[in-house]
């Protein structure tokens, strides 16, 4: 079942500008359009500090912007207009927004330590009054866990709790799925397979997808449209702004 | 929300499982402090209730014995019996008039002794002091009657329940000394302590009699010559007079007075009972309160600095998209949990010791007592406070919760 990308846009972000200052450097992140179409799979590539974990922590409605113009997501029930939301700090609108609707990999420790990795993978299930049975095995046998599912995660190897990781975002069927440098911390071999899996289980769920990574090659091969942020240096080299456009 | 609190509830219970040694150190905290305030209260609990114990079951705390003699007529005793404070009124004749000697036969060599009578009736809280129905004291045939000894006069006469006394009732008439034979059949000895003097409880019939004959009034309970008496006995000089409770000697020791009789009573035992407890309960609340405000700041600590440990399994929480409210939950559920176990481990301990705290002071106690005690709801109502105040003292630490952004914590940069 693979749904094709659609011309439906799934963000449709406009006039975004989010700072953070620290220890007298100041960063800013700007994008004057960003638009991400359905079932669409974006790259956003850049070394580590260039914004993308910024940006994905926006597109992930946990952090908010300073300004924003249009901040429009179509999670499968319609677009909806959030800036207003993100700008009143509504945290718990958005929440409720993003337990449904968007699945978060980090780069490492997205599970609970004292879940077993069933528990771990089941817990948006329950959130959301799904029956997790059958569905946190299927997805594992997919990941090859299946045999790490009564166990801690602490017990697990990293590229293990990995996919543990990915199970857990992506098993209630996300209409968005958004990962930062999800294969970051592994080895070379892992990185590979665990990128793959991660890009075909979005690919089967039509779930639009958007992954920071700095591995620009990885992502070439697995045909990812890409969205590079252009810096520039303010007056001077403590002000860094970075600006994504896609 | 209700599902998502349940979740809550359910990660917060696993993570206070998982981490063992931590929660078991706090449980443990917890109730090293109530411990030894539930024992506390259970002595106070005890010591106060026991005593109060002892002294509603004792029949001379609720006496009020009027000072001095009267005339109380018929009307006024029904007046005073009607009254809701009256446990039992019996009139008295005169203390003098009130004598008899009496000797037991059984023994040949047995001395007379010199008995005062006091008269009972059906009732008489010195004779069923613990509610028990006492045999009646009456008159068995004409000059024979059955009576109740204080165990002062039981142990002068060597006298024991089934005996026969013989008593002997002297007067001067006319000019010469007389006396008149009675024989009293003992039904019933009182316990020791009730009455430290030697006396027979003795119908009032018989007192009256007494008062009569030995005044050189004719009386139709014994044969003797005198004058002839009035239709009816018109007045009596006195009482014995207990209130229903300790509670009622206060209010019927007043009414007394505003009817111009005073009385003695044990009030001042009562008084001091009552301010030993406030003052024992005050006690208790300055200590329990100096451990509360102790047991608060430790719990509200604590509470903050695992949620300043556990900033990024918290911040994932909000990632996955639980609410502010839940996340501040989660130490919330934390801080209630171990309170609860706190409160469990400690009663436990307690009643593990209780019985070693009642060995201790077995001997200063009368059989039955129990210095140490606690009522099922003192459990409980430590279970409560307890619980909610941890979830009080937790509340800063679940506000903490409640701020943390899911972006910070959750990267390791």
């Amino acid at each position: 079942m693979n749904r094709s990308v659609t011309e439906i846009p799934a963000y449709d972000v406009v006039g975004l500008t989010a700072r953070k200052s620290a220890g007298g450097a100041t960063f800013e992140l700007s994008v004057p359009r960003l638009m991400i179409a359905r079932g669409e799979k974006v790259a956003l590539v850049g070394p580590s500090g260039c914004g993308k974990s910024t940006l994905l922590d926006l597109l992930s409605l946990i952090a908010a912007p300073d300004a924003v113009g249009q901040f429009r997501v179509d999670c499968g029930y319609g677009a909806v207009e959030l800036a207003r939301l993100m700008l009143d700090g509504r945290v718990n609108l958005l929440a409720a927004i993003r337990r449904r609707s968007i699945g978060y990999i980090l780069q490492t420790g997205g599970l609970l330590p004292y879940l077993t990795v069933r528990q771990n993978i089941g817990l948006s299930c329950r959130m959301l009054g799904i029956p997790p049975h059958g569905r946190v095995e299927a997805i594992a046998e997919r990941l090859e866990i299946v045999s790490q599912l009564d166990k801690l995660p602490a017990t697990l190897s990293v590229g293990e709790r990995q996919r543990a990781a990915i199970a857990r975002a992506v098993v209630h069927r996300p209409a968005i799925a958004i990962a930062d440098e999800p294969t970051a911390a592994l080895d070379p071999l892992n990185a590979a397979s665990v990128m793959r899996l991660f890009v075909e289980l979005a690919a089967e769920t039509g779930c639009t997808t958007v992954i920071a990574t700095h591995d620009v090659h990885r992502v070439e091969r697995l045909g990812l449209r890409q969205i590079t942020p252009q810096l520039t240096a303010g007056e001077s080299a403590r002000h860094v702004r970075a600006v994504f456009l896609g | 929300m209700i599902r998502d609190i349940g979740v809550i509830i359910g990660l917060s219970t696993r993570d206070f499982v998982h981490e063992l040694s931590l929660s078991t150190c706090a449980v443990l905290g917890i109730a090293a402090i109530l411990a030894p305030l539930l024992v506390l209260f259970g002595l106070k609990f005890g010591i106060v209730s026991s005593m109060t114990a002892r002294l509603a079951a004792d029949p001379r705390a609720r006496a009020l014995q009027p000072i001095g003699q009267g005339r109380f007529d018929g009307a006024w005793f029904a007046t005073l019996e009607a009254l809701p404070q009256t446990g039992f009124v019996v009139p008295a004749t005169r203390f003098l008039a009130a004598t008899a000697t009496l000797r037991n036969p059984k023994f040949i060599d047995s001395q007379a002794l010199t008995t005062e009578l006091w008269p009972t009736s059906r009732g008489d809280p010195l004779r069923e002091p613990d509610e028990k129905p006492a045999p009646s004291i009456d008159r068995v045939e004409p000059l024979t009657y059955t009576v109740a000894l204080s165990a002062a006069a039981a142990e002068a006469l060597h006298a024991a329940v089934g005996d026969r006394l013989e008593g002997r009732i002297g007067r001067s008439y006319n000019g010469n000394r007389e006396a008149l034979s009675l024989r009293f059949a003992v039904a019933q000895i009182l316990n020791a302590g009730l009455i430290d003097r030697k006396v027979a409880l003795v119908p009032l019939t018989v007192l009256a009699a007494v008062e009569d004959y030995r005044e050189g009034i004719a009386t139709p309970e014994f044969p003797s010559a005198g004058a002839p008496p009035p239709e009816s006995r018109s007045s009596y000089a006195s009482f014995r007079l207990y209130a229903r409770s300790i509670d009622d000697v206060e209010p019927l020791r007043d009414w007394l007075a505003r009817h111009g009789v005073e009385a003695a009573t044990r009030l001042h035992d009562i008084q001091a009972l009552q301010q030993l407890s406030r003052d024992l309960t005050s006690l208790f609340l300055l200590i329990s309160t100096l451990a509360g405000i102790g047991t608060l700041v430790w719990i509200a600590i604590s509470s903050l600095s695992t949620v300043a440990r556990k900033q990024r399994e918290l911040s994932l929480l909000r990632l996955v998209g639980f609410s502010t409210g839940c996340v501040a939950a989660f130490p919330i559920v934390q801080a209630v949990l171990t309170a609860v176990i706190g409160v469990v481990l400690a009663s436990l301990a307690v009643l593990a010791t209780a019985p070693v705290i009642d060995r201790m002071f077995n001997g200063q106690l009368p059989p039955g007592a129990r210095v140490f005690r606690l009522h099922p709801s003192h459990f409980l109502v430590a279970v409560l406070i307890t619980a909610s105040s941890a979830a009080a003292a937790a509340s800063l630490a679940g506000i903490r919760a409640a701020r943390i952004t899911p972006s910070e914590g959750l990267r390791d940069e």
